[in-house]
């Protein structure tokens, strides 16, 4: 089963397979610049086309409706490949034959230039490890493909980025199925040279196509018609064509941007992801955990942080590729997908913020220790009080706030103290009290728990400041809170607590 | 220069001539043209053709009408004006001219025509 197009040659209908509609026009089309020089290279098109027609016309039977490949290659046969055609014509006005001979060299080697078609981007499935991408890149640079899967691999250990990258790849660059396709692959390399020469021709064309406007104006003028509004359509056409070549090689500089500044940016993403997950320092790791509360919140946020950034570096990526390489493919689905999976990072995002936030505005831990230092007693008395400022501003201001502190305490053995090393020695030995106890304006708390403490060197004692806050409101107040040990000693200290998301 | 080439400027310059010959026996289109070219040897592809019949056409020797055909588009009929008749005679005489002193050189020694024509080139 082939796909066929169909096409209209000197206004007969033909139905053609593909592969043989690339190799007609682009014979027709090296036929077109063959004839270039020649004075009535339209008119030498058309007459060649119609005995084209009449050709296919004749092969055509009611069991055989199709142009194939076959037959166009039988009617090139006849009508002649350009350079053939080349020998036995050119220019015979009596120029001289040295003048011809030389225009026909010059013809000849334009058209070796012209054999092979303009290279363009596609994975080889004929040379591949995964998906032909490394190969078909190869082919489009003129290097082997060996460096670029070295350089894939460099990128892996980038925070994987080579993977994404190369993923990004298979997606956008078509593979070679066609032997037609194969051959662009491999086809004229994307240089200056051809650059300059592409744009050469374009200007050619435009000349002549100012030239035929001339005339035709002559002939519209003789006439008597008004010929103003094809005038105008010419001079659009070259100045559209000027702004085409300039916005060409922008495109291309943007796109090389985009790609590359896309890949640093994936890059960085990459291993800063790394580095604040389990394959990043300890340091590191504990201290984005010790922002949530629990792995699944973690877990969220790194994969909204992941979507939120990624997926716009991706795209640039994506769409620089594309412009870059000028691949042309239906990708309504990728940008859709593209767009809810950013809108997804968006929410996650919105969450985990809020939970960072609500984290922050309920536990502004002050980490506000209290020393006392060989207590006599067995009970220990703490006072809490709401500062007077805070009070002032806070309190009566409207937001729904309320204050609650929470006692926590360690008691160090004097042994222990100087056998452990400090670390272990606090987490070891810090104890929850039966629970929070709230205050007002001030409020009291005698708790007889610590009937053991004689004995002890020292009592740490750390309040912690609740903030029922809503998110999003810094907190400026600061708490007050006194400890009375077993009615003997003061101890007061001022916290802050810190300021919430 | 390689020998194709040679060949293929010696006989540039005389398709011309035969086209018009051709035409001197009534009006052809391109396809007849072309098959009795092609049972002469004197063209290999059909390609060769087009630019030049449309060359002379410009030049005004050669004018043309359209007819409907029943196998394909419409078609070119070319034939002779009177400035192509008189053109034609002309050459005629030139060709003459021509074979009798280029057999007159090569009659000596054929094996050496194409040494002799390469050097003219």
């Amino acid at each position: 089963m082939n796909k066929t197009v169909t096409i209209n040659i000197s206004g007969i209908v033909f139905h053609i397979e593909e592969d043989a509609y690339d190799r007609l026009k682009f014979y027709l089309d090296s036929l077109r610049r063959k004839f270039n020089a020649e004075e009535g290279r339209d008119e030498i098109l058309a007459d060649i086309e119609s005995r084209i027609a009449e050709i296919l016309t004749g092969k055509k039977g009611p069991s055989r409706e199709v142009v194939v490949m076959k037959d166009v290659e039988e009617v090139i046969a006849m009508m002649g490949e350009p350079d053939v055609i080349s020998d036995e014509t050119s220019n015979s006005e009596p120029a001289g034959a040295n003048a011809g001979a030389s225009s026909t060299a010059a013809n000849e080697h334009e058209e070796n230039y012209q054999r092979k078609k303009r290279r363009r981007l596609f994975r080889d499935p004929d040379d591949r490890v995964i998906g032909g991408v490394c190969s078909g890149l190869g082919h489009y640079f003129d290097i082997d493909a060996v460096w670029i899967r070295l350089g894939f691999a460099l990128l892996f250990f980038l925070g994987g980025s080579g993977v994404l990258f190369y993923l990004l790849l298979i997606i956008i660059v078509p593979r070679a199925e066609t032997t037609a396709e194969k051959l662009e692959m491999r086809g004229e390399p994307v240089d200056v040279n051809n650059i300059r020469r592409s744009i050469k021709e374009e200007f050619e064309e435009f000349g002549t196509r100012m030239k035929d406007f001339g005339k035709e104006a002559k002939d519209w003028g003789k006439s008597g018609y008004d010929n103003n509004r094809h005038r105008s359509r010419y001079h659009r056409r070259g100045a559209e064509d000027l702004f085409r070549g300039i916005f060409h090689v922008m495109g291309r500089v943007f796109a090389f941007c985009l790609v590359f500044f896309g890949i640093i940016m994936l890059i960085g993403l990459l291993t800063s992801t790394f580095t604040i997950t389990d394959f990043g320092p300890d340091m590191v790791t504990e201290q984005v955990k010790s922002l949530f509360d629990d792995g699944t919140s973690y877990g969220v946020a790194i994969a909204a942080g992941l979507l939120f950034f990624g997926v716009p570096v991706l795209m640039m990526i994506y769409y620089g590729i594309k412009l870059l390489f000028r691949i042309q493919r239906k990708d309504k689905w990728v940008g859709i997908s593209a767009l809810s999976f950013w809108i997804l990072g968006i929410v996650m995002s919105v969450f985990s913020i809020m939970n960072i936030a609500a984290g922050f505005s309920e536990g502004s831990d002050t980490a506000e220790r209290i020393a006392v230092i060989n207590p006599h007693s067995d009970t220990l008395s703490i006072r809490v009080s709401i500062d007077k400022d805070m009070e002032n501003e806070d309190y009566h201001s409207g937001w729904n706030r309320r204050y609650r502190y929470e006692h926590r305490w360690k008691m160090i053995r004097p042994a222990e103290y100087c056998s452990r090393n400090r670390r272990q020695c606090r987490t070891g030995d810090v104890q929850k009290s039966t629970g929070p106890f709230e205050t007002g304006s001030a409020g009291t708390c005698a708790f007889n728990q610590l009937h053991d403490c004689a004995g002890f060197q020292r009592i740490y004692i750390s309040l912690r400041v609740h903030d029922w806050q809503r998110p999003g409101v810094e907190s400026t107040g600061s708490g007050h809170g006194t400890a009375h040990t077993c009615g003997n000693r003061d101890l007061s200290s001022r916290h802050q607590s810190r300021p919430a998301v | 220069m390689n020998i194709e080439n040679t060949k293929a400027q010696m006989r540039k310059g005389v398709l011309e001539f035969c086209i018009l010959s051709i035409l001197s026996d009534g009006e052809a289109y391109p396809t007849e043209i072309i098959e009795r070219m092609k049972n002469a040897k004197l063209v290999v592809v059909e390609g060769t053709l087009y630019p030049l019949l449309t060359r002379l056409k410009n030049l005004g020797l050669l004018s043309y009408h359209w007819e409907e055909s029943t196998s394909g588009p419409p078609r070119k009929y070319y034939q002779l004006t009177e400035m192509g008749t008189s053109f034609l005679a002309e050459l005629e005489n030139t060709w003459e001219e021509l074979v009798s002193s280029v057999e007159q050189v090569t009659k000596k020694d054929s094996t050496n025509s194409t040494q002799t024509t390469t050097g003219h080139e």
